[in-house]
């Protein structure tokens, strides 16, 4: 900084009354002792002026009101929700109702956990092993960086927290455990020879994509998981939306999972999605039909105020032509999916700690009866994981009496837990071509 | 009348009107100020809403070591930067400054005010829109705001000597915009 400019500086701060007694005569004496300082002082003045001028603005609805009867209609929809798709095409659904159907979600699959979670797993191989990209695209590895330059949080603002953060409480922990990393690593990108192959060509290029990296370790709880179904319009994808927003949100791509795409069928499409076909998504706009093909499955691991923050952005994108349609879903101990291979196996090396500390439910599950069903199937099932008791219905503790609340109990606990979604992101093209 | 604090224990207590009233007590300044630091009206709207609303869910979270209003800003700052940096892809800066011309904050905003006072206040906002996110919001909070460089550096997270810095550098921009504006503009 040249001595001019330290000079200017004085005398903008001079102008806030922001400096010390020293810096005050200085900037003083430099005004009266130079004509060239006194007109830049003078129209410092002047355009502090013409920013106070500015005109004010009122909201043009009530703010207030709008924001209460977002949170009664919260309280309702969560009480008896019963739907399970977000649609983009729907009247203006509020953008919290995935809380609602997460939760119905819950009821329905928390209570088939315990017979899910004792079936064998189909897929035996090692978790690393899933490792892909699209199953159109070709795109050379490339590390991305977490984005870290938020601003500082000083109280418990709503707001995403750096990636900083929750690397330093996924670190050395004890009792610690990996997530399975890829072996090689531009296999986050790469295309397995039959999926070239059979897939067809994309008719753009589309911008690299970060390379995932798995090495980031972390306290898990490996029964909790989530599924976000993500349809991306052809913007959506070529923006690269999806990774830019869990970089705002601070999830750091090293505690995130390629997972191999070609499990497309097995898994998601007959498990998961099977139900969602074309006729879900927005109509075709007449000369600019969807295009590109394109097929993701990322395995995120965040803290709950994360995935929070997540969902609400990605929500947020159906507004900005980005996002096509969102759907959530739960993943409890499937039996035929790569997300229940890597929770056995993240329970296997778990086996040691205490089985109430490795069990949570995401604080989304607002409904305390459907919690407490949650609560206690994820540790009946983590119990019999553990032979520490027979897994059927009838010896189970009964809820609420003789087990621990595994609820976390307020947003502090939530950034120590780390929780686990499975994110499934589909270009509109691809979803019409499935069928 | 009630402090702040007082409307967030009723608030959190379930007392609609206490927040109704904390809504009121800030609504318009926060929406002036995001209005000029996103440059347009229909965006700050939606920013404000959100920054209430995110503020409506977590206020029994929040610890009270900053003002309310200081909480408040720093929550619709996020969002603001958040937002700018979704739009950015779409209109750059560089843009703006390109096709000279920027997005009314209110297409019918002042059309009662004396057509000089317009045409300034619309060479300001202008000129406001082609400085930097950050210098922008710094200066907004300063002179429109009245806020002090300590709030400043609380709401956007940066050390105080970089608030002084970046007003410096704004004033020191808009100067030059203004001054060069001045030069080109037919006698």
């Amino acid at each position: 900084m040249t001595q001019d400019e330290r000079i200017r500086e004085l005398l903008s701060a001079y102008v806030d009354g922001e400096v010390t007694a020293d810096e005050q005569a200085r900037a003083e004496a430099y005004i009266r002792s130079s004509d060239e300082w006194r007109q830049y002082y003078e129209e410092l003045l002047a355009i502090r002026q013409a920013v106070r001028d500015l005109p004010t603005y009122s909201p043009s609805y009530d703010v207030a009101g709008s924001i209460l009867e977002k949170a009664r209609r919260e309280r309702g929809v969560n009480r008896r929700s019963s739907v399970s798709t977000l649609n983009a095409r729907g009247l203006l659904l509020w953008r919290w109702s995935w809380l609602a159907v997460a939760a119905t979600a819950i009821l329905v699959l928390g209570s088939a956990l315990y017979l899910a979670w004792n079936r064998p797993p189909r897929i035996t191989g090692p978790v690393d092993s899933f490792v892909g990209g699209p199953k159109s695209v070709t795109n050379p590895g490339q590390q991305t960086a977490p984005r870290n330059d938020g601003p500082k949080q000083t109280d418990a603002a709503p707001l995403p927290e750096p990636a900083s953060a929750v690397a330093g409480a996924a670190s050395r922990q004890p009792g610690e455990r990996n997530v399975p990393a890829p072996q090689s690593e531009p296999r986050s990108d790469a295309v397995p020879p039959d999926r070239i192959a059979s897939s067809p060509q994309p008719s753009h290029t589309l911008p690299p994509t970060p390379r995932i990296d798995s090495s980031g370790p972390g306290q898990m709880l490996p029964l909790t998981a989530m599924v976000i179904d993500l349809v991306l319009t052809d913007k959506g994808v070529t923006e690269r939306v999806v990774e830019q927003t869990w970089n705002e949100v601070g999830i750091p791509t090293s505690q995130a999972i390629g997972v191999d795409p070609a499990l497309e069928k097995a898994l998601l499409g007959q498990r998961f999605f099977g139900a969602l076909g074309p006729q879900e998504l927005p109509a075709e706009e007449v000369g600019s039909p969807a295009t590109i093909s394109y097929f993701r499955i990322y395995f995120l691991v965040a803290t709950g105020r994360q995935i929070d923050a997540f969902l609400q952005r990605l929500y947020d994108l159906r507004t900005t032509g980005d996002v096509s349609l969102l759907r959530l879903d739960l993943a409890l101990g499937t039996s035929d999916s790569a997300l229940f291979s890597l929770l056995e196996r993240q329970s296997e090396s778990a086996r040691t700690q205490n089985a109430a500390g490795l069990v949570g439910v995401h604080p989304l599950v607002l409904d305390e009866q459907v919690r407490a069903r949650l609560s206690d199937a994820l540790l009946r099932a983590q119990r019999k994981q553990n032979g520490e008791s027979q897994a059927s219905p009838e010896n189970l503790p009964p809820t609420n009496t003789d087990t621990p609340s595994l609820q976390p109990e307020n947003l502090a606990e939530m950034e120590q837990i780390l929780f686990k979604v499975l994110l499934v992101v589909r270009s509109e093209a691809t979803v019409r071509n499935a069928r | 009348m009630d402090s702040d604090f007082d409307l967030i224990d009723r608030s959190v207590a379930g007392d609609e009107q206490a927040f109704a009233e904390l809504v009121g007590r800030y609504q318009s300044r926060l929406l002036t100020a995001l209005v000029h630091i996103l440059g347009s009206r229909s965006d700050a709207e939606d920013v404000l809403q959100e920054a209430f609303w995110n503020a409506y869910r977590n206020l029994d979270g929040f610890q009270r070591n900053s003002s309310f209003y200081t909480w408040l800003y720093r929550i619709a700052f996020n969002l603001a930067v958040t937002f700018q940096r979704r739009q950015r892809g779409e209109l750059s800066v560089e843009e703006l400054r390109r096709i000279g011309a920027v997005e009314p904050a209110e297409p019918d905003a002042d059309v009662t005010a004396p057509l000089e006072r317009a045409e300034e206040v619309a060479r300001v906002r202008a000129a406001l829109e082609r400085l930097s996110t950050e210098f922008r919001t710094a200066l907004i909070l300063r002179d429109l705001e009245g806020c002090c460089y300590e709030t400043i550096a609380e709401i956007t997270g940066v050390p105080i000597g970089t608030v002084r810095s970046r007003i410096h550098r704004a004033r020191a921009q808009l100067r030059e915009i203004l001054l060069q504006e001045m030069k080109e503009r037919p006698e």
